[in-house]
């Protein structure tokens, strides 16, 4: 669906990621945390990255986009590199779709303790704060407004909405958090938790479902006096 | 060090000078049990509490020490090895049991020793146990399970002769159950003579209870032998009838209502039980009490499960002095040893079966001479016809059956790798064993081989689980774990079948634990609220990792804390007594003072509806500012209800996207759609229809989150989630994943998995009871229907309407529909 953050047109694309002008922005992929897990003796089916790295590869190509921003978490741990999850992402970064496209990492503290991606995978890696167009790039979201007033998009916390019907009804949902200052992009990857989201009144919500995104600010984000009154 | 051989000696004239100094005489159930015991024979033996089961399943093995010249002389310094491993369900159990096995042990001057293994128990002992195991180790399945998987501990429990298992009834229907089931096949493969006993309250499957516990015999044993204990004494059943019925009788509506009358009834008897069903409850009446009758401040006591160990402790110690008037307690105090300064036992809300009413009401009158008395607290008005309905079912020995799990593949992976760890196993032999289970005698080889999968590969899904290992496999085919790391996590998992994630609570500053409570609930609270936990007013200071800190709290304001399965359903047995109950007051039989004072109420509903006769099935339908509803009374009891408002709910949106909400109690089920319901007999009989029940039951709960919620043990039995255990660290951060996420990738990535499936097996049997669902569609076959269409709520259907908050949500929309209606709804609540 197409709505607008910091007074530009967006694009929120169904596979929980954002698409501005040529540029597709994605946060928190952390690939191969079931890897991870499997190392730990849990078992975690592989599909849940290789999955992700195809459901990424289709969406550059469909998105037609110039290029890819990353937000963040790109490997789940350093136990994550295992070789066919590797061997999949080279495939997507070196000859796939994604090698086609400039590439942007911006690293968060995970990332340095998990490694960036290979240098052949062509990424350029940039540190928290890192400006494009109108938009500063965090991984993290911002502990106070930028002093420049720039708007920031950034991840790390998995956000989530929960909705409630009659009875034990529940649909809870990854989410777009998008507050005055800053937007918080859902977490790309496809075995990852969320956290629930409590919005204040200004902010903006988005939920990412299996067969569209929806707006549900009007229900998730308890609306300011002022507001109310105007509406009277 | 071998001990020097003492003359055997003949047990007969010793033990029975042991019951003389004790001022007992042997009953002929406790021979019985002794000659069979002798005889080599395993078995059961079911009587209420207290009635000297402990000493006829004792004296047999203390006799078989006497004959084998076990007795303490001056040259033997150590104890014998492990003879005998007693497991109760309850940790609290486990010091008086050792207590009372002690007393012949010393009495009769064994060279036995007694020590308990329990999660309670001190490292140092454990450590001190893993080297050499007292002759007689009280335990619990827990901490059997993991003496079994330290191989120097294995070796030992070759020794063990006898095994009992005390409340079997308790654990015969849990994994729990299960867990012991398979810890009992492990001990007869090591040590192939040894007999199991059972100790359990009466029960309506007693062949099936004593199956589970001896297992699949080998050819040539025999049967394990049924022993029925000493006839209980008169159980006498009572009600506080509340002097004004309230005209609608909502779930909980009466509650404290009943306060004076209650304190009335506390006044004569010396000691007094208040049973109530939920921790929660007994928190809310131990308050009351001590509001309304500060006097008794001191002698006003609460013992739940949540409540410190040392705490319970000291209120069980009073209860035995006597110097405690009323305790608030639940189900915590079902069992155990009796303290016989009580008199009268209170039980607050409906029992919901006959044998927990039996059960509690047996904790009174062990004073010489007197009876069981209960007195039952109506929670609603409707639980007057509950109580003379228990009254007449008690009277008649109606009681319920517990049924043992069949297969559950998240205790057998478990299991799978604790054997592992116990010095590994050969897989062949072990499946023969696992077989030998009740509750695993029909595994098939595919399960098997999918299970051995699970732990070595991860999962049969080709490819799927690439680097995971959790056992290994050595050279001779022999399966071991795979590293130390998996050794102590697995350990450290053993005993959460049972344990929800539960938090410390703390004094704050000066230490103290008061107990343990749901994350769930003081994931509500902020710093500064107050609630009321273990008999206390507190404030909530701060929550650090798993512990809560908090500080004595003023003023009167408080919150109750709810912890998680509180709330039991109907039994089938006390829902027939209720059908009966109803039918009697149709035909004008209203003896019952409980019938007498619900009269009002019964009216109002005939004169709105009618009372259904025993082969009616009710439907009323109304309309309301919430949309159309329809009201079934089948009278089956809360499980199957919640299975049939699904199936309903189910076959009514099958045909059209739509969305239904199906609101179920102990008597009947609410469906409330956002069109008209006003079906006609021959629609709603379709609709009930037996034919197709499992497929669409399995439609429904693929649909619905049921199996998602279910899955939340599975994953942490099977060793998914590593919890956090009180006052430790949580998992290592980047292993974390919730059971529902768990669940999603499976679904997506790896769809054959036997969990998930062990999941919708578990929704459909033990929560929407599907066997007994069916049986209830088949007798709705036969009965004849009748609907009425009601203007405004009657007195039956008003509880369903008002139970609202936990009803089942079925919906066949699309993702965006169905936030498209949520949204909407919420803004018209909003607005």
């Amino acid at each position: 669906m197409r709505t607008q953050l910091a007074s530009q047109p967006v694009e929120l694309l169904t596979d929980r990621a954002l698409m501005w002008e040529r540029t597709l922005f994605v946060s928190d992929p952390h690939f191969g945390k079931d890897a991870t897990f499997r190392a730990a003796a849990i078992p975690v089916p592989s599909a849940t990255t290789t999955s992700d790295i195809d459901r990424l590869g289709a969406l550059v190509e469909r998105a037609r986009c110039e290029r890819l921003v990353i937000l963040g978490y790109f490997f789940h741990a350093r136990t994550s590199r295992y070789e066919s999850t590797l061997r999949a992402l080279e495939r997507l970064f070196e000859r796939g779709p994604g090698a086609s496209v400039e590439r942007l990492l911006v690293r968060g503290n995970h990332d340095r303790h998990a490694g960036d991606p290979p240098n052949a995978w062509g990424f350029s890696v940039v540190e928290d704060g890192a400006s494009l167009g109108p938009f500063m790039l965090r991984h993290a979201p911002p502990e106070q407004a930028d002093a420049d007033g720039s708007y920031t998009l950034c991840g790390h916390i998995h956000p989530a909405i929960v909705l409630r019907g009659g009875g034990t009804e529940r649909l809870r949902a990854p989410a777009l958090w998008a507050r005055p200052d800053h937007a918080v992009l859902p977490a790309f990857g496809s075995f990852c938790g969320m956290a629930k989201i409590s919005p204040t009144p200004g902010d903006r919500a988005f939920a990412f479902g299996p067969d569209g995104v929806a707006d549900v600010t009007r229900v998730c984000v308890p609306r300011s006096r002022s507001v109310e009154l105007a509406g009277e | 060090m071998p001990t020097s051989p003492a003359p055997s000696a003949d047990p007969a004239p010793l033990v029975a000078r042991f019951f003389e100094s004790r001022g007992w005489s042997s009953f002929p159930f406790q021979q019985e049990t002794r000659d069979a015991y002798a005889a080599g024979r395993s078995g059961l033996v079911h009587a209420p509490t207290g009635l000297g089961k402990t000493l006829a399943v004792w004296m047999g093995p203390i006799a078989e020490a006497i004959s084998s010249g076990e007795l303490k002389t001056e040259d033997n310094a150590k104890p014998e090895p492990i003879r005998a491993v007693w497991i109760t369900p309850l940790r609290a159990l486990a010091s008086d049991t050792a207590r009372a096995l002690s007393e012949p042990i010393e009495e009769l001057g064994l060279n036995w020793s007694v020590q308990m293994r329990t999660g309670d128990t001190s490292s140092s002992i454990k450590a001190a146990q893993r080297k050499r195991l007292p002759t007689v180790l009280v335990t619990t399945p827990e901490s059997i399970t993991l003496l079994l998987s330290y191989p120097d501990t294995v070796k030992q429990l070759k020794g063990v002769r006898t095994i009992i298992v005390d409340e079997w009834h308790e654990l015969l229907s849990s994994k729990r159950g299960t867990q012991t089931e398979l810890a009992l096949a492990r001990l007869r493969t090591l040590s192939p003579g040894v007999r199991t006993w059972g100790l359990s309250a009466t029960l309506g499957n007693l062949e099936e209870a004593a199956d589970a516990l001896v297992g699949v015999r080998r050819a040539g044993t025999p049967e394990p032998a049924l022993i029925t204990g000493r006839h209980e004494k008169e159980i006498r059943i009572r009600t506080i009838i509340p002097k004004q019925v309230e005209r609608f009788p909502w779930a909980g509506h009466l509650g404290l209502t009943l306060l004076d009358e209650v304190i009335e009834t506390l006044e004569p008897a010396r000691t007094t039980l208040l049973f109530t069903n939920t921790r929660s409850q007994a928190e809310l009446w131990h308050n009351a009490l001590r509001i309304a009758k500060p006097e008794w401040e001191a002698d006003i006591a609460i013992h739940h499960g949540s409540i410190d160990r040392a705490s319970r402790d000291e209120v069980e110690r009073r209860l035995a002095e006597g110097s405690l008037r009323v305790v608030c307690c639940t189900s915590s105090l079902d069992l155990g040893v009796d303290f016989s300064p009580v008199e009268q036992v209170l039980q607050v809300g409906s029992p919901k079966g006959v044998a927990r009413l039996m059960q509690r009401a047996g904790r009174s009158g062990h004073q010489p001479g007197a009876v069981s008395s209960v007195w039952c607290v109506p929670a609603h008005a409707f639980e007057l016809v509950e109580f003379a309905a228990a009254r007449e079912a008690t009277d008649a020995r109606e009681i319920e059956s517990r049924i043992p799990l069949r297969k559950p593949l998240d205790v057998l992976v478990q299991h799978l790798v604790t054997v592992a760890l116990g010095g590994g196993f050969d897989e062949r032999t072990l499946l023969d064993e696992v077989r030998t289970t009740h509750a695993y005698r029909d595994l098939s080889d595919q399960e098997w081989s999918w299970c051995l999968d699970f732990v070595e590969k991860g999962g049969n899904a080709l490819g799927a689980y690439p680097q995971y290992t959790r056992l290994r496999r050595a050279d001779d085919g022999r399966l071991t774990a795979s590293s130390k790391a998996i050794e102590r996590t697995h350990r450290m998992g053993i005993g959460t079948i049972t344990s929800d994630s539960a938090m410390l609570v703390k004094w704050s500053g000066r230490g103290g634990t008061l107990g343990t409570i749901e994350e769930s609930f003081i994931g509500k609270l902020r710093p500064g609220d107050r609630f009321v936990f273990a008999g206390h007013l507190l404030e909530m200071v701060r929550v650090r990792q798993m512990t809560v800190e908090v500080k004595k709290g003023r003023g009167k304001k408080a919150t109750t804390p709810r912890w998680q399965g509180g709330r039991s359903p109907l039994s089938s047995q006390l829902a027939l007594a209720v059908r009966r109950k109803l039918d009697a007051f149709r035909q004008g039989d209203v003896t019952d003072p409980e019938l007498e004072a619900i009269a009002p109420l019964l009216e109002q509903h005939r004169a709105q509806s009618v009372i259904p006769e025993p082969n009616e099935l009710l439907i009323e339908t109304t309309k309301t500012r919430d949309g159309h509803h329809a009201f079934l009374y089948p009278f089956e009891g809360r499980l199957v209800h919640e299975g049939l408002g699904s199936l309903l709910a189910y076959r009514i949106t099958r045909d059209e996207p739509r969305s239904i909400v199906a609101t179920v109690n102990d008597y009947g089920v609410e469906l409330l759609a956002p069109d008209p319901l006003d079906f006609d007999e021959p629609h709603w009989r379709a609709l009930l229809s037996p034919n197709n029940l499992l497929q669409d039951l399995l439609e429904c709960v693929n649909s619905s989150e049921l199996a998602r919620r279910r899955f939340r043990d599975i994953a942490r039995v099977a060793g998914l989630i590593n919890p956090g255990f009180p006052g430790e660290n949580r998992a290592v951060r980047h292993l974390q994943a919730s059971s529902e996420l768990f669940f999603d990738v499976f679904r997506d990535f790896d769809p054959e998995n036997l969990l998930l499936d062990q999941a919708r097996r578990e929704v459909l049997d033990q929560q929407l009871e599907v066997s007994r669902l069916r049986g209830a569609l088949e007798r709705l076959e036969l009965m004849r229907c009748t609907i009425v269409g009601i203007e405004r709520f009657t007195p039956m259907s008003f509880p369903l309407y008002a139970e609202r908050l936990r009803a089942q949500h079925v919906s066949t929309e699309s993702w965006m529909d169905q936030v498209r209606r949520l949204s909407a709804g919420l803004e018209e609540a909003a607005g």
